[in-house]
Order: C-alpha cells, then structure tokens, then sequence
C-alpha cells in the first residue's frame, strides 16, 4: 500500500517537473524569436526568415496605427531602405494563454536612419502573439505603440 | 428517396444554424466592450483570462486586477466605446480581432476622446472566449 502511494507521488513530481521543463522551454524558443524577429525586421530584413516566422493569418501593425497582412508586412520591411542603429530590445516579458499561445511584450529602441539622411529616435512598446504550429512558435499578431 | 430528404434537411438546418466561430466571437467582442462602458464587473472577470495583459495607447499596461479595480474605483470610466470595421480571425483556440475604436474615456476626472487602433487577442478555454491580450495605438 505504501509503495503504491510512493509510486504515485513520484509519477506526479516527475509529470510536474516535465510540464515546467517544457514551459520553460517554450519560453526560451519563444524569447528567440523575437529577438530574431526584432534583427530581421530592423537588421537583416531577409524575407525568408520572415516567411518562416509569420503564421498564415498573421496581421502586423505599426506604431502609428496602420495595419498590414503578412505579405504586406513581408514586402514592406523587405523593401525598406531605413538604417537602424543603437537598436535594443529589453523587458522582455512572456505570458502563456491557452494552450500554444504567447504574448510577449518587450521595449524596443532605436535611431531610424532614412536615406534622405534623418535620423528619428524610435521607442516603441511592442505586443507580440505567438502560436505554436507544427511544433513552432509563428507570429500571429504584432503591435507597436509609441511610448 | 426518403433518407435523401432527411439528409437534405438535416443539412438546411445546419446551414441555418451555421454562425460561424468569426461571427460568434464578433458579438462577444461587441459586448466586452458595452460591459466595460457599463462597469459590469462581474462579466469582465468572466470574459478576461487570468493573465490579461491590456496595453493602452500610450504604453500603460494594466493587469486584470488593475483594470477591474480602476473601473471599480472610477480611476478610469469609458463613457463610449464605438467599433468599426472589426475584423476577427480565428486560429484553432486562438483569435485576434482588429478594429477602430472612437472612445470618450474619463481617467482621473479628466475626460477625453480617443481615436484608436485597437489588436484583441482572444483566447478558447473549455466553451468561452476570454480576453488575453489588448493593444491600442492611436491612428
């Protein structure tokens, strides 16, 4: 009877500890996408790594309100021909939802250097949701914010 | 010929019936918001995940507690919530909803009108949708 009870403990401390290692991993993956994501969109603007991050109904929409699907998004930051330069991301926070879903909120700043040689101070509060599909993290929803 | 017209009207009433998971949740958004213009408390709670996260348009972020608690104490009342054109995709147990909002909202006494982008992020737990996730942006 005993062992029975000891048995039964131990399956629940193993079954606990493995649902933390996997949230915690979750979070982990989760952290590097944004911050690939965050280096694609303001660093490399590679399309490819963008095609494989954005889910399919993914919308993205920007500081000053407008709102882009994910081709729109795609071929926008692809296209533009801004430079920035001091770029941080910091307070990364990550909330788990339902199963398989994330928002990340995080400060994002930079200096936006256009090619008719301005530069603008950016800083932004960013919202992003993550869903998990066939095992990865895709972005779902983007929204920026002025602060 | 008799099993076909069952079949033919076993099919009329599902298409009747048919409000897609889109146009359901449209509704709960719409009235997510009448329950906040409304300080009615008790739906909040029950239309809000735990971890709600609302972002306001100048990068204030209140928790459930805090945006409970503000509109209990009257710290922050919306006089007006008006939607326009919501758009609402849904994605297995997860939505988001996209709209322009114009709000008249009173924070600390001081009451003004707000033209917003608004992001929703909606989550399915067992048969109901709860709010997750919130973001504004003026625009």
């Amino acid at each position: 009877m005993k062992k029975i009870t000891y048995i039964i403990v131990l399956i629940i401390l193993v079954a606990s500890v493995q649902v933390n290692a996997q949230s915690a991993k979750d979070e982990r993956q989760v952290i590097e996408r944004t911050q690939l994501l965050s280096s694609t969109v303001f660093g490399t603007k590679d399309s490819l790594t963008m095609e494989r991050l954005f889910a399919k109904k993914a919308t993205y929409g920007h500081s000053h309100g407008n709102l882009q699907t994910r081709e729109e998004a795609i071929k926008g930051v692809a296209k533009n021909k801004s430079v920035y330069k001091d770029t941080s991301v910091r307070d990364i926070k990550v909330l788990f939802g339902a199963k398989k879903t994330a928002i990340v909120r995080y400060l994002f700043d930079a200096n936006e250097n256009k090619t008719d040689g301005t530069v603008t101070p950016l800083h932004f509060s960013m919202m992003l949701v993550w869903i998990k599909e066939n095992g990865e993290w895709k972005l779902f929803g983007r929204q920026a914010v002025s602060r | 010929m008799k099993p076909g017209i069952t079949i033919l009207l076993l099919f009329i009433s599902l298409f009747g019936n048919a409000q897609t998971a889109e146009e359901k949740l449209s509704t709960t958004v719409k009235e997510f918001h009448q329950a906040l213009v409304n300080k009615n408390t008790a739906s909040i709670n029950q239309q809000t995940d735990k971890a709600l996260s609302y972002g306001h348009s100048n990068g204030w972020v209140e928790t459930k507690v805090e945006m409970i608690n503000h509109l209990e104490t009257g710290y922050l009342s919306y006089n007006s919530i008006k939607e326009d054109s919501l758009v609402v995709v849904v994605n297995g147990n997860v939505a988001h909803a996209r709209f322009v909002a114009d709000l008249n909202v009173t924070l600390k006494g001081t009451t003004s009108n707000f033209h917003l982008k608004v992001l929703e992020v909606w989550v399915k737990k067992g048969k109901r949708w709860l709010l997750f996730a919130r973001q504004a942006v003026r625009g």
